[in-house]
């Protein structure tokens, strides 16, 4: 025997199907509905990402000004990618050495440098014994 | 050789930071600093004689800016040696996981433009890579970044 649930029929989940799609994403805690769904649907709000990963040149943020004003679309999306680039900065680890790892690296350099002004000053002293002998020569000839 | 003494302990600050992006470990992450700047002492001697040379065509801001470049680029090269071998050891401590789980390569682009004052062009200099492709990287590093925090990204690049 057959017992049907009520919630187990193929067009109950079906509908179920459907209004999960048609559920309204969240981003960033506020109802987002499918900008695809919506009457009006912006092009140059495909360039909003690059423009707000750009480093704030002034020629292509100008460019977009005017859009900006008249386009509601644009201004949504826009606002929203800036709060997202917000959260992407908060969240790359941006760490600093401590007190001890900072002294260790302090020796290290100066030890390292030393060394290689040591090794500096063996380079130049060919080089000047070199000059000293083509003014030598130079001389000789004069 | 003072400058160059300075210059490098006023960066350590960025040196770290950019190693331990990529390896999210801080005795790692000093290590790899310190082996790229040894690194930086036996192949550019070049650039430490024109930071000291007066008579040098290049001035002493753009031979700094130089030298910036080439201890990053070894920072990195020497990281994704080192993270092969380093991949089961290193134990992270869960902060920062969304940007953990990216590739080397996406954190390091996402790293460099987001955290130092590094020119898009000097980025696909350090990480190798031409800039156009160096566009694409950051493009899927952002998204899998946001992504990794949770978020819908689907409407968000219409």
């Amino acid at each position: 025997m057959n017992i049907e649930m009520p919630g187990s029929s193929p067009k109950v989940a079906i509908a179920k199907d459907k209004e999960n799609n048609n559920r309204k994403t969240e981003v960033l805690g506020q109802t987002d509905p499918d900008p695809l769904s919506q009457d009006r649907v912006c092009l140059h709000s495909r360039k909003l990402f690059s423009l707000i990963s750009s480093n704030d040149e002034v020629s292509s943020f100008e460019y977009m000004r005017r859009h900006f004003q008249e386009c509601s679309f644009c201004q949504n999306q826009y606002y929203k990618l800036l709060k997202l680039k917000t959260e992407i900065i908060k969240n790359i680890p941006d760490v600093m050495p401590d007190k001890t790892m900072q002294d260790s690296y302090a020796m290290e350099i100066s030890e390292m440098l030393a060394k290689v002004e040591s090794r500096g000053h063996f380079a130049k002293k060919p080089e000047m014994f070199l000059d000293k002998i083509f003014s030598f020569f130079s001389t000789l000839n004069h | 050789m003072k400058i160059l003494e300075s210059f490098l302990l006023d960066n350590n600050k960025i040196f770290f930071g950019f190693a331990y992006s990529l390896l999210s470990d801080d005795l790692q992450a000093q290590q790899v600093v310190i082996d790229a700047i040894y690194v930086f002492t036996l192949k550019r001697q070049d650039l430490i004689d024109q930071l000291h040379d007066d008579k040098s065509s290049l001035k002493q801001v753009d031979v700094l800016a130089q030298i910036n470049k080439f201890i990053l680029t070894q920072i990195f090269s020497i990281g994704q040696k080192r993270i092969i071998h380093l991949k089961n050891a290193i134990d992270s401590d869960g902060s920062f996981l969304a940007f953990y789980e990216m590739n080397m390569v996406k954190r390091a682009v996402i790293y460099l433009k987001y955290k130092t004052q590094t020119a898009f062009s000097e980025i696909a200099e350090i990480i190798d890579v031409n800039e156009f492709e160096l566009m694409g990287i950051l493009s899927s590093a952002q998204k899998n970044l946001i992504e990794n925090l949770g978020y819908d990204t689907k409407h968000l690049f219409v």
